[in-house]
């Protein structure tokens, strides 16, 4: 893609100052920045729930916590780090990018961008603020299935109340995103030559709206059952509690995708860069990621075999869930083929990225072998599907993110970072990150069950290698903080092109740092 | 429109409809999976 720039942010770099900068925020860059610092902050908060499940898991028996606490940790690590941590780091990602990739000066509603960050630490305080109330945070898992939800103390409103608030705030940033590409790309750029992580995004931004709002309604009858007497949910009023998993993984399935797809997005963009070659397939990619999105909506009750449903629905949901493998299989190979005989250097965004293709196909297999109904039966709530969604979420989008912070790091700060640095991160991350998840399919195929905070002492061998992996991944962890901050002080200058290879997306035709309003002349895209 | 300060006006508009257009919807699901789940449990013996 070429492009006919304008630079003109010389003239107008000027910037408000202090704290008012950032609380009234409409700079789609500031907002940007806001929302990946805060995910980062809430993925070291869900890092430290995570090491206080392992540390329990590390022998059998009960060590530090009562089953109580461990329950809590449980559900809120998985609360934070899907809402707090990856979905604000993408969002964070979308600020920067989008408006970046596309040529406009802003994102379309800046005032409203405003508002879906600023949700975002009241929801959470909120909900870490439930651990505090006399009966503790909510401990019936993510999934919050009543009857057991139901059972939880006066920290349920709380847990609801901070997921409406998420809820709202992803609907927000949602029609940004979608508003932004469809009304603000620069001239010239028609949709199918729409950058792959904007692509992604907008595919993304419609799942957010379709489900976000199915979440939303569903906590909220939970909470009319609760405290004002309707019978949704409750089985003692003569509800149905198998009616909230429907709508639970109604939603719930295409939030694994929300997860997921702009990390296929990101994947797409930095592929091509190292392996001086365009994506292959870019057209096979925008559908395969529209097919995945399609597929999303169909394939909900394969969380539910063993809930029991007629065969037709069986079959049904298992055959609709191995259909995904087929838009999935276009991307894996499509990337696969984007390096073959490409001129490949190993810069730390491409290693996160080889990384990622690798570690994520052995989830989407793991998955695979989840979605057949009778074997699933032998799976089913054990630490194989464990071993299954981390491998999906941790190598898979957290390593995409970080993959793309290292991609755009430059772009941000005006600074390269420290090269030694990042490499050591990503060595102990990709090994460490095995050694903890790796042997969780061990322990699940031997029949361990999950959410326990205590087991048979036949398991303890695995367990103590994977907690053994998932403190050197949490210390790790520290690295990728202190080269941030190293890159946003100081470090060698970063050019507008940032790296030795042909990049063609319009982010690179600004300097770096990219001057804090850009594009106010729309480039022209030939 | 106070919010659009970089867009002119038949991109102002147009963003506000897609703005709306899409809220409407994200506020219609809402609603219409409460009523589904009424209407579903009503459906019950």
């Amino acid at each position: 893609m070429h492009a006919v720039t304008h630079d003109d942010a010389h003239d107008h770099d000027h910037k408000p100052h202090g704290i008012g900068r950032w609380l009234f925020a409409t700079n789609h860059k500031d907002i940007g920045t806001m929302y990946l610092v805060f995910a980062l902050v809430m993925f070291m908060i869900g890092g430290a729930m995570a090491l206080g499940i392992r540390l329990e898991l590390f022998k059998p028996g009960m060590q530090f916590f009562d089953p109580g606490f461990y329950n809590q940790l449980v559900t809120n690590h998985a609360l934070v780090m899907i809402f707090g941590a990856v979905m604000p780091a993408f969002v964070g990602l979308a600020n920067w990018m989008i408006p970046l990739q596309i040529g406009a000066p802003d994102m379309a509603l800046p005032r409203m961008n405003n508002y879906s960050f600023w949700i975002m630490p009241f929801a959470f305080t909120l909900l870490l603020a439930s651990f505090f109330t006399p009966s503790g945070a909510a401990a019936g898992g993510w999934t919050l299935y009543p009857p057991l939800s139901l059972q939880a103390g006066n920290s349920f409103p709380m847990t609801v109340f901070a997921i409406h608030l998420m809820g709202l705030s992803s609907i927000m940033g949602a029609i940004n995103v979608i508003v932004t590409i469809m009304n603000m790309r620069a001239p010239g750029m028609s949709l199918l030559k729409l950058p792959l992580f904007c692509w992604a995004w907008l595919i993304t931004a419609y799942l957010l709206i379709a489900v976000m709002p199915v979440l939303a309604g569903a906590v909220t009858m939970l909470l009319t059952d609760h405290y004002f007497g309707t019978s949704f949910f409750n089985p003692a009023g003569g509800g149905d509690p198998v009616m909230f998993q429907h709508i639970f993984w109604f939603f719930g399935h295409p939030e694994v995708y929300i997860l997921i797809l702009p990390a296929f997005g990101i994947v797409s963009e930095i592929i091509p860069t190292f392996s001086r070659k365009p994506l292959f397939g870019y057209d096979a990619m925008v559908y395969a990621t529209a097919s995945i999105a399609f597929l999303s909506f169909i394939v909900w009750a394969h969380h539910m075999f063993t809930v029991g449903m007629p065969l037709a629905g069986q079959l049904f949901f298992m055959m609709s869930t191995m259909l995904i493998a087929i838009p999935t299989g276009v991307k894996v190979f499509n990337w696969t083929t984007t390096m073959w005989r490409g001129s490949l250097t190993f810069e730390p965004p491409m290693l996160f990225s080889i990384a990622f293709l690798f570690l994520f196909t052995i989830g989407g297999f793991s998955g695979l072998m989840l979605a057949l109904t009778p074997a699933d039966y032998q799976y089913q709530d054990t630490y194989f599907v464990v071993a299954h969604f981390h491998y999906v979420l941790v190598p898979g989008a957290v390593f995409a993110i970080m993959a793309a912070v290292y991609y755009w790091l430059p772009k941000w700060t005006g600074h390269m970072y420290n090269m030694r640095l990042a490499n050591w991160h990503f060595w102990l991350s990709t090994i460490s990150v095995n050694i903890l998840f790796f042997p969780q399919h061990f322990l699940g195929l031997a029949g361990m069950p999950r959410r326990i905070p205590d087991y048979s002492v036949q398991f303890t061998d695995w367990n103590m290698v994977s907690s053994i992996g998932g403190f050197i991944f949490g210390f790790s962890q520290l690295l990728f903080v202190w080269l941030i901050i190293q890159c946003v002080r100081s470090g060698e200058k970063a050019t507008a092109r940032v790296w030795d290879a042909d990049t063609t997306g319009l982010e690179w035709t600004v300097p770096s740092p990219a001057p804090y309003h850009s594009f106010e002349t729309p480039p022209h895209v030939e | 429109m106070s919010d659009l300060h970089h867009a002119d006006s038949t991109q102002a508009q147009s963003i506000q409809r897609w703005a709306w257009g899409l809220g409407v919807v994200a506020i219609l699901v809402f609603v219409g999976f409460i009523g589904l789940t009424i209407w579903q449990a009503g459906a019950h013996p």
